[in-house]
């Protein structure tokens, strides 16, 4: 390395000089002709290999270089010297000094500090629990990162005098200022806090940390120019202004998503139906759905999780109800909020305030998914009864609260088998099961309330809507207490012949609790028929108990497709049975026939959710439509975010394929309100004679337009046209809950895979396959039935009381409806007008006018009179074909 | 007469340099002292490194030639010249028309030599 004499120092910059006034205007850069003639200079130096380098040495080098030749203009015009800033500094043997304060800071608060700050707020989340989260992607992490990589580069390269890595150098304080100036500005709030904090207590630097660093780059940059200055002659720093806009255009691109995301939600929740549909649409192509998803669980007062929000007219989505938000996330996603596990911060904690805080606690409604609650056990045991077509099971359910604050509750809603009735509730308190008390519906719910609010063990059942049940108990203890309760259901089998029946497991359709992977459902269902079953479950005959079982464990996310098929086979010849019990200190018979109805409607109106959650199901129902013969008009519409209609006319030889290649052509997105296209449906089949509305759909969480429209259409015309509905799976339908009061539809269970349950439900609806009903009616206990009209299990007087109380609740005034809330407390059932409720002690019993059934008169599985009734009921049947049998061959000897 | 000489000779170098450089980089790219050694070989065309430099900086800055910095073992890292496409075109035209001068300069005197 050559040493400068202040002599040789002098040459050169007097030769600097004269070459930048010799090229002013030439159209060279002058900072580019001196570094490069400085090079050329070194080289010529490290060849002479001088240990000092003279004022000789340079002088000669220098002439044998030459001056360059002067523009014209340049000489006439220019001074003699340059100004100050431009005046090349000495060569870079001698390096520019900065001071020892400068460096500490550079290194402390430009490198050391925004390196701790951010990974101290991702341990601990101080800063996201309490005020707003920095740091909601890895993205925004590795942007910070940038900061004390920029400053550290720069102090690095402030000792080095290679002019390629101050040009990299120069980059990195641009991107550096902008990164630490933004998030100087969005930590305001907090920047004073902590400059309070560490004032008073020397403590809170992390809040400071971009302001810090943001001073500390601009100390970079000063000193990246200082030495592009000392040893090239540059007033500027390289790159700055680019380094600048890359910062800035990296910033965007990474809260963009959110930008875009906030924007859509305002123009979602606006009150204009172009501007939401828009705004929706936005959403579904360009958003960050988990933002979003993130925005239907907040309800704190200031929001401010996310830089953006910040500004004021990105905050305007926030004006929105939470209710309105979520309804967006379903709109845009096609899954409702509380079906997803609820948003983590990234490395995978939660925020404090999803894992332990609900919201809904008490209330009507599920709510939102806990984080720390599940369902750690569940059992289903079962007893079928083929000849009387009815079902009990028993579900059994442990839940458990990890959490670490409070206790929970437990809210889901249950999809009943189609026509099923909830006519036992237990609840494990201290290992002891307590019996529900049936009462009223608001009866039981204010009960309920009032032990919530005393922290006691409660649980409680209610309908919503018909076939489905909101089952709500608290509280589970935090750190690992556990809740085990027992719903008992009640229902008829659904015949696919005469000679067999297919059975529909319970299933969520809406849960604020997990299901843990290893908490499959154990699924044990037995019967005097011979079962059949599909997919994980297996059938078999147990000897020693003289029946038939299926067993198996089913995943939650098996069960909730409804695709498992169990059958069930039964006595063709067997279609009156009766039954006999003592409720409530009276005795009820009840006789029931089997029935086949043929119906054929004049024409059908199909409507087709559009949802993103059919998506999987749309192209099986296409091709199960296409070879069923067209014997009456088809009407088909589209639900989507708009409506689309199409009318295809009856073709007595021709087959539904035009139907078929429509549905082929629907884009699912999305989630759709189909309360429209019900609407508009209506409209279309009360228009004709003998019709249908034949809605295939998805779930249906949200409802935009309210149903009133269609709630009065069927009062006004309780004859009108039948609905007909396919939920093609397990989830919420809000249309049906509020349609609970029209007696006018019916629910068509899954029996086996989409494709044979439309095809069947079509052929039923053309009268090509037969339908079955079931004619229940009260006899006299007295009355003494004939022997082959076998005695059944109890259950089928559960059933006739449910019909008896959904008859009197469509009818009008109070006096059927107290009449209807009296027969479903005696038969202890959960109805629209009356609910079960566990509570604690008697004191509470009495409290809220309750009294608990008596455990003697619940049902059970196995229930002990039932398999004597089906024993006995089994060796009349024996007896009965045995006289059929002899009197057969006796007509044939004969 | 002599200064007319001069400075006609000085006008010539000075818009025949582009040409000399652009030409001398049009097989390969090579750094300024490898370029003047290449244009010094010019009978005539005498040029100093301080002449080169600001030359080179202003064909970068018009686009004509890029730059790249190579290590060198001899001493500090070597910043190469190579023609840009336009550079090239520049080169070609810059060429023709030259030609078309030289041999129109030719032909007049070609024609004052007939009797």
């Amino acid at each position: 390395m050559n040493r400068w004499s202040s002599g040789a120092v002098e040459e050169w910059n007097a030769f600097c000089i004269e070459v930048r006034r010799r090229l002013t205007n030439s159209g060279a850069n002058p900072d580019e002709v001196i570094e490069d003639i400085r090079g050329h200079v070194e080289a010529e130096l490290t060849r002479r290999n001088l240990s000092v380098v003279s004022a000789d040495e340079i002088k000669q080098i220098l002439a044998r270089i030459g001056l360059p030749e002067a523009a014209e203009e340049s000489i006439a015009d220019c001074p003699k010297t340059q100004p100050a800033e431009s005046t090349p500094s000495i060569p870079r043997q001698e390096k520019p000094r900065f001071s020892k304060f400068g460096s500490f800071y550079l290194i402390a608060f430009g490198v050391l500090l925004p390196t701790f700050a951010p990974v101290f707020e991702l341990l601990t989340r101080i800063c996201s629990e309490s005020m707003f989260n920095p740091l909601p992607t890895p993205w925004h992490f590795a942007l910070f990162m940038l900061i004390p990589v920029s400053n550290l580069t720069a102090f690095i390269i402030s000792g080095k005098s290679d002019a390629r890595y101050r040009t990299l150098a120069g980059f990195l304080c641009g991107l550096a200022v902008i990164i630490s100036l933004i998030y100087t500005i969005w930590f305001i709030p907090i920047g004073i806090v902590s400059l309070v904090a560490v004032l008073f207590m020397g403590l809170g630097f992390c809040g400071l940390a971009p302001l810090l660093s943001l001073i500390a780059s601009i100390q970079a940059c000063l000193r990246i120019r200082k030495i592009s200055q000392h040893y090239s002659c540059r007033p500027t720093i390289p790159l700055l202004k680019t380094g600048l806009c890359l910062g800035l255009l990296a910033f965007a691109a990474v809260v963009l998503p959110c930008v875009s995301t906030l924007v859509g939600l305002h123009m979602a929740v606006s009150d204009d139906k172009d501007a939401q549909n828009q705004g929706v649409r936005l959403l579904r192509t360009f958003s960050d759905k988990d933002y979003l998803l993130k925005k239907c669980y907040d309800r704190r007062v200031w929001r401010g999780d996310d830089f953006m929000e910040v500004v004021p007219f990105l905050r305007l989505g926030m004006a929105a109800s939470q209710e309105k938000v979520r309804g967006v996330y379903y709109r845009v996603t096609g899954r409702t909020f509380n079906s997803v596990r609820p948003e983590k911060y990234w490395l995978g904690r939660t925020s404090f305030w999803i894992d332990e805080f609900d919201f809904d606690q008490g209330g009507d409604v599920v709510g939102g998914m806990l984080k720390n609650l599940s369902l750690v056990s569940s059992q289903m045991d079962a007893t079928i009864h083929p000849e009387a077509c009815t079902g009990y099971l028993e579900w059994i359910m442990v839940f458990q609260n990890d959490g670490i604050m409070s206790e929970k509750e437990a809210r889901c809603q249950i999809q009943l088998p189609p026509g099923g009735v909830v006519s036992r509730l237990t609840l494990w308190i201290d290992d002891v099961e307590c019996e529900a008390a049936f009462g009223g519906r608001s009866q039981t719910k204010s009960a309920y309330k009032s032990v919530v609010q005393q922290r006691r063990d409660p649980v409680l059942v209610t309908t919503q809507g018909s076939d489905r049940v909101q089952l709500q108990c608290f509280p589970i203890l935090s750190n690992g207490g556990k809740m085990k309760v027992r719903i008992g259901i009640t229902f008829p089998l659904d015949l696919i012949d005469v000679g067999q029946a297919a059975i529909q497991l319970p299933v969520f359709n809406e849960r604020n609790f997990q299901v843990r992977e290893d908490a499959s459902h154990k699924v044990w269902i037995e019967s005097t028929g011979k079962l059949t079953t599909t997919g994980g479950l297996t059938a078999e005959y147990v000897q020693d108990k003289k029946c038939y079982a299926v067993r198996g464990s089913l995943l939650n996310s098996i069960l909730e497709q409804r695709n498992t098929q169990i059958r069930v086979e039964r006595d063709k010849a067997i279609t009156t049975v009766w039954s006999q019990k003592d409720f409530d200190g009276q005795t009820t018979a009840i006789k029931q026939q089997l029935l086949e109805q043929v119906e054929s409607m004049d024409q059908l109106v199909l409507v087709i959710d559009s949802s993103v959650t059919m998506q999987d199901y749309m192209q099986q129902i296409a091709d199960a439509i296409r070879d069923i013969p067209a014997r009456c008009p088809i009407h088909l519409m589209i639900a989507g975010d708009a409506i689309v209609q199409k009318e295809f006319p009856a073709r007595p030889d021709g087959n539904l394929s035009s139907v078929s290649d429509e549905i082929r052509t629907i884009t699912c997105a999305g989630g759709i309100d189909n309360v429209p296209a019900l609407a508009a449906a209506w409209d279309i089949a009360s228009a004709s004679g003998k019709s249908a509305i034949v809605w295939i759909h998805s779930l249906q969480p949200q409802i935009f337009e309210g149903t009133e429209s269609l709630q009065q259409a069927w009062s006004r015309r309780p004859s009108g046209p039948k609905l007909v509905e396919l939920q093609v799976r397990a989830g919420m339908n809000r249309v049906l809950e509020e349609l609970e009061a029209v007696g006018n539809i019916r629910s068509v269970s899954r029996t086996s895979d989409i494709a044979s349950d439309v095809q069947r439900l079509f052929g039923q609806l053309q009268g090509a396959q037969p339908g079955f009903a079931f004619v229940r009616e009260s006899i006299d206990p007295n009355q003494v039935m004939p022997q082959e009209v076998p005695q059944v299990t109890s259950h089928m007087i559960r059933l006739w009381a449910k019909d008896q109380v959904d008859k009197l609740i469509r009818g009008i005034g109070t006096a059927k409806r107290d009449n209807a809330q009296t027969i479903a407390c005696r038969y202890q059932l959960v109805t629209p007008v009356s609910g079960a409720v566990v509570l604690q002690n008697r004191q509470q019993y009495a409290q809220n006018n309750l009294q608990p059934v008596d455990p003697e008169t619940v049902p059970v599985v196995p229930e002990p009179t039932t398999l004597l009734l089906l024993a006995g009921g089994a060796i009349l049947l024996r007896s009965i074909r045995h006289k059929n049998k002899t009197r057969t061959l006796n007509q044939w000897t004969r | 007469m002599s200064d007319l000489l001069d400075n006609w000779t000085i006008q010539a170098r000075k818009g025949i340099l582009e040409l000399a450089v652009l030409a001398a980089l049009a097989d390969k790219e090579c750094y300024a002292y490898e370029l003047v050694k290449s244009v010094a070989e010019i009978p005539g065309l005498v040029i100093s490194e301080g002449t080169i430099y600001p030359l080179l900086s202003r064909l970068r800055a018009q686009g004509m030639v890029t730059t790249r910095l190579v290590e060198s073992a001899e001493g500090p890292a070597r910043k190469y010249y190579c023609l840009t496409a336009e550079g090239r075109t520049t080169l070609e035209m810059m060429d023709n028309y030259m030609n078309t001068i030289l041999r129109g300069v030719q032909m007049l005197r070609s024609r004052k030599d007939q009797p």
